[in-house]
C-alpha cells in the first residue's frame, strides 16, 4: 500500500475493502452496539424525569415557543401546526382565495447541484460543462412562457434577477421551478442581473427566529430572455480566488 | 455555417463544374471537329479548357481549408482499400493532372493530335469516376440525408448542368475575344458557338428536369424514413425553406427560363450581343442555385444517434 | 478467434452523476469542452389533471453512460482517408493523431458521436479506451470512477455471457450499423433503440 509499519489487525484487509466496496458489521439482538437512549426514563419515568418543564418528552412544548418569542424576531406556536411561509404558495397568489396567481407564480426550489458542494468547486470548467446550472421548468409552464429547453431565461423574484438556460423536463411539477443552489455570483453591473444564476439573489433578507429557513422558500416569475445571448459558463474565464503567497 | 463547410461547398461545385465541362469540351469538341475540322474546332474549345486550369486549382485550395490539418493531407490518399474519401481524393488528383497536361498539350501545340485525345477522353473518363468516388463518400449509414439515391442524381445533375453552362459561357467570352483579336474566322465560329449554345441550353433544360423531378420525390422518402431524416426534412421546407424557394426559383430562371431564350436565339443569326448575355447570366443565376443547393445538402443532414 | 475488449454498462445503477466523463477528462487532459465519454439523459411522460392538482402520468428518466464502442464494424476506420484509425489486435480502435487530418469524416460516420474534433490539436480525437493503463493492466479511468460500479469491461463474450447481449438502448443508436462491442444492463424504464417515446435531456450545450 505504500505505507511503512506493522499493519494492524482488524476486520477486514484494506485491500478486500477496496475491492468489495462495503463492510457489513455483523449484528444480532441485545449485542454491544445495542443502546437505547433514555433508558431510565422509559423504565421508570415517575422516577426519572427528564430536564423538561414537565419532566415528559414534550411534544406540546411552552418553553421553546418562549424561548423563541423571546429572540423577538418571530413567533411559533407551542405545537406543530402548518404555518404560512414567507414567499411560500400563497404568496404565489395575488388572490389566495379565489386563486388568482400573482406577479411571481412560480415556487422556487433549490436542490444541491451535482456540480458542487455548497458553492465549492463551482470554478472548475470540466465540471461546469457537465452541469450546466441550468434551472427546471415543467413543460406547461414552459408552454405558456414560449420557452424550449435551451433558451436563455430572466428569473426575476421581489429581491433579484438571475439569468440562466432553461431545462424543460417533467421531473419538475407545474407551478415549481429549480435552480441549484451555490453558484458563484456573476453580476452583470449594468443590468443588475446576475449571469451565474446564484440563487441568494433571488432571496429576501428575511429574519427568523426558528423553525423556518426563509431563504428555503422563494417566488419568481420566468420569461425568455432577450438581451445579449447567455455563453455557457464553462467558457467563461476560470476565477481562482486564492492566489499563491 | 462555418469555414469548414463553405469550403466544402466551394471546393465541391468547383471541381463538379470542371469534370462537366471537360465533357462538355469533349463532346462539343468531337462533333465541331467532324463538322469544320480539328482547327476550327480547337479555336472554339482552347481557352474555354485553359480557363478551367485555374477553376481546378481553385478548388483544391478550397479542399485545404475544410482541413483541421492541412499539412498532413497528402496522406489522404493512403487508405483506397476502404475510405471512398481517400478514392475521391486520388481520382481528383489524376484529373486535375490529367487536365492540367492535357491544357499545356493543347496550349503549345505538343504531341500528335491522337496522343492529346487520348489524355483528353483520359481526363474525362477519370472526371467521372472521380464524381462517382464524391458521391459514395456521403453513402453513410448513420446520414439519412445523405444515404439516398438522390445524392448521385444530385451530384451528377450538378456536374452536367454547371459543365454545360459553364462552357457555355466560356463559348461566348472565346467568341467575343476573336472577334477582336482574329476576325477572319468570325463567321464559322460564330456558327459553331450557336450550335455548341443549343445543345447545351437543351441539356440544362433537361437537367433541369431531372432536378425537379428528383426534389420532391427525395423530400418524400426521407420524410418517411427515420427520424432523423424527418427531421432534416423539416429544416429544409422549414428554417431553410426560404433557400430551398429561391433554389429552385433561380435554377427554374436560369437553366428553364433563360436556357430557353438562349436556344431561341442561337437559332437565328445576328444578335450575339444578346446571345452572350443570356449565356453568362444563366451561368451566373444557375451557379447561385447549385451552390445554394449544396449549401442546403451540407446545412441540414441530421445524424442517426448520438 | 481474436478477444474483443468490450465496456459494460449497468444503467439500472446509473445515477447520472458524469463522474466518468468528469475522470475521463482529468485523465486525458481534456478541455472543459470535449468530452469522449459523455452522460446522456434519457426520459418522458407527462402530467396530467387530477381534480385540483396535477398527477404524474408514465413519467421516467434514466441515464446513460457511452463513450466509444470500439466497434466489430468500426465505421471510422473503414471511411478515414488517411488511414489514421485503426483496430488493435484486442479490438480497441485508436485514432493516431500523427496521421489525422481533421477532416471530420469519422464524425460523419460515427453514429455514436465519439470521434470529437479537438479544436487546438485541430485533429479528431476520441476514446482510446485508456489502452496505455490496460496495456499496464489497469483499469480505464471512467471504470475506477464510477461510484455506483456501473462501468465495467473485459472480453466481449466474456461480458455477454454474464450480462447478456444487449448492445443498445435510447438514446443510443441500434447496432446493427456498426456492431458496438458493448453489453448493457437496462434501466427498469429503459426504452429500446429506435422506439423510444422519450427525448434526451440535456441541454445541447452539455454533450
Amino acid at each position: 500500500m505504500g505505507v511503512e509499519g506493522e499493519p494492524q489487525i482488524g476486520r477486514i484487509g484494506l485491500k478486500d475493502l477496496m475491492e468489495k466496496g462495503i463492510y457489513q458489521v455483523p449484528r444480532s439482538p441485545g449485542d454491544k452496539f445495542t443502546y437505547t437512549a433514555g433508558k431510565a426514563f422509559r423504565e421508570d419515568p415517575a422516577a426519572n424525569p427528564l430536564s423538561t418543564v414537565s419532566g415528559k418528552l414534550e411534544i406540546h412544548c411552552q418553553a421553546l415557543a418562549d424561548i423563541i418569542a423571546m429572540y423577538g424576531l418571530t413567533t411559533t406556536p407551542p405545537i406543530a401546526q402548518y404555518r404560512r411561509p414567507v414567499e411560500g404558495v400563497e404568496d404565489t397568489y395575488s388572490d389566495w382565495d379565489n386563486k388568482v396567481k400573482g406577479e411571481y407564480p412560480l415556487q422556487v426550489m433549490n436542490p444541491h447541484n451535482f456540480r458542487r458542494s455548497h458553492s465549492v468547486f463551482d470554478n472548475i470548467p470540466q465540471l461546469r460543462k457537465a452541469f450546466p446550472q441550468e434551472c427546471w421548468i415543467n413543460p406547461l409552464d414552459a408552454k405558456e412562457r414560449g420557452i424550449q429547453t435551451g433558451d436563455t431565461v430572466l428569473i426575476r423574484s421581489r429581491w433579484g434577477k438571475v439569468v440562466r438556460p432553461a431545462y424543460v423536463t417533467d421531473q419538475v411539477m407545474p407551478g415549481v421551478f429549480t435552480l441549484g443552489e451555490g453558484a458563484w455570483v456573476e453580476m452583470d453591473e449594468a443590468l443588475g442581473i446576475d449571469k451565474a444564476g446564484a440563487t441568494n439573489t433571488l432571496n429576501g433578507t428575511h429574519l427568523t427566529g426558528q423553525g423556518e429557513e426563509p431563504w428555503n422558500t422563494c417566488n419568481v416569475q420566468v420569461e425568455k430572455w432577450t438581451g445579449t445571448p447567455l455563453e455557457p459558463d464553462y467558457l467563461w474565464p476560470q476565477r481562482i480566488p486564492i492566489k499563491e503567497a | 455555417m462555418n469555414v469548414h463547410d463553405w469550403a466544402l461547398i466551394a471546393f465541391s461545385i468547383l471541381v463538379q463544374m470542371s469534370v462537366g465541362a471537360m465533357w462538355v469540351l469533349r463532346v462539343v469538341h468531337y462533333f465541331a471537329a467532324r463538322k469544320y475540322g480539328v482547327e476550327a474546332a480547337d479555336r472554339l474549345s482552347d481557352r474555354a479548357l485553359l480557363a478551367l486550369v485555374p477553376v481546378i486549382a481553385l478548388a483544391f485550395v478550397a479542399s485545404l481549408f475544410h482541413l483541421g490539418d492541412p499539412f498532413n493531407a497528402y496522406r489522404a490518399v493512403t487508405n483506397l482499400g476502404s475510405s471512398w474519401l481517400s478514392r475521391e481524393i486520388f481520382f481528383g488528383v489524376v484529373f486535375a493532372a490529367l487536365v492540367v497536361v492535357f491544357a499545356f498539350l493543347q496550349w503549345r501545340k505538343i504531341g500528335s493530335f491522337g496522343l492529346r485525345n487520348v489524355i483528353a477522353w483520359l481526363a474525362a473518363l477519370v472526371g467521372l469516376v472521380l464524381v462517382y468516388s464524391m458521391f459514395n463518400v456521403y453513402l453513410l449509414p448513420s446520414q439519412p440525408a445523405w444515404n439516398s439515391w438522390a445524392t448521385p442524381i444530385s451530384f451528377f445533375a450538378t456536374t452536367f448542368l454547371l459543365g454545360a453552362l459553364a462552357m457555355g459561357a466560356a463559348f461566348v467570352a472565346n467568341y467575343a475575344y476573336l472577334q477582336r483579336k482574329e476576325p477572319g474566322c468570325a463567321d464559322t465560329q460564330c456558327t459553331l458557338m450557336r450550335e455548341a449554345l443549343r445543345w447545351i441550353a437543351v441539356a440544362a433544360v433537361l437537367l433541369l428536369g431531372v432536378e425537379l423531378v428528383a426534389l420532391p420525390l427525395y423530400l418524400a422518402t426521407l420524410a418517411g424514413g427515420s427520424a432523423a431524416g424527418l427531421a432534416s426534412v423539416q429544416l429544409m421546407v422549414g428554417s431553410y425553406g426560404w433557400v430551398l424557394a429561391l433554389r429552385v426559383v433561380l435554377v427554374f430562371v436560369g437553366a428553364g427560363v433563360f436556357a430557353m431564350f438562349l436556344y431561341q436565339n442561337a437559332m437565328s443569326a445576328g444578335q450575339e450581343k444578346v446571345l452572350g448575355n443570356l449565356a453568362y447570366a444563366a451561368f451566373v443565376i444557375v451557379l447561385v442555385a447549385e451552390v445554394l443547393g449544396r449549401a442546403l445538402f451540407y446545412a441540414v443532414h441530421v445524424q442517426i444517434g448520438i | 478467434m481474436a478477444k474483443q475488449k468490450a465496456f459494460y454498462f449497468d444503467s439500472s445503477a446509473c445515477t447520472g452523476c458524469k463522474v466518468c466523463q468528469v475522470a475521463c477528462q482529468d485523465k486525458n487532459n481534456l478541455p472543459a469542452s470535449l468530452l469522449w465519454r459523455r452522460v446522456f439523459h434519457y426520459g418522458g411522460g407527462s402530467w396530467v389533471q387530477q381534480g385540483e392538482t396535477m398527477a404524474p402520468n408514465n413519467l421516467f428518466a434514466y441515464s446513460v453512460s457511452t463513450a466509444c464502442q470500439h466497434c466489430a464494424n468500426p465505421v471510422c476506420r473503414d471511411v478515414c482517408p488517411t488511414a489514421a484509425i485503426s483496430k488493435r489486435a484486442d479490438g480497441i480502435v485508436v485514432i493516431d493523431a500523427e496521421k489525422c487530418i481533421g477532416c471530420r469524416y469519422c464524425q460523419w460516420a460515427c453514429p455514436y458521436g465519439a470521434p470529437q474534433f479537438n479544436e487546438e490539436a485541430k485533429v479528431m480525437t476520441k476514446c482510446n479506451f485508456c489502452y496505455d493503463l490496460q496495456d499496464q493492466g489497469l483499469n480505464p479511468a471512467c471504470v475506477d470512477a464510477c461510484v455506483m460500479r456501473c462501468l465495467d469491461f473485459g472480453d466481449l463474450e466474456e461480458l455477454r455471457q454474464k450480462y447478456g447481449n444487449l448492445d443498445a438502448i435510447e438514446p443510443l443508436p441500434t447496432g446493427e450499423i456498426t456492431e458496438p462491442a458493448l453489453v448493457i444492463t437496462p434501466h427498469k424504464h429503459a426504452q429500446m433503440s429506435g422506439q423510444g417515446t422519450g427525448r434526451i435531456l440535456n441541454l445541447p450545450e452539455e454533450v
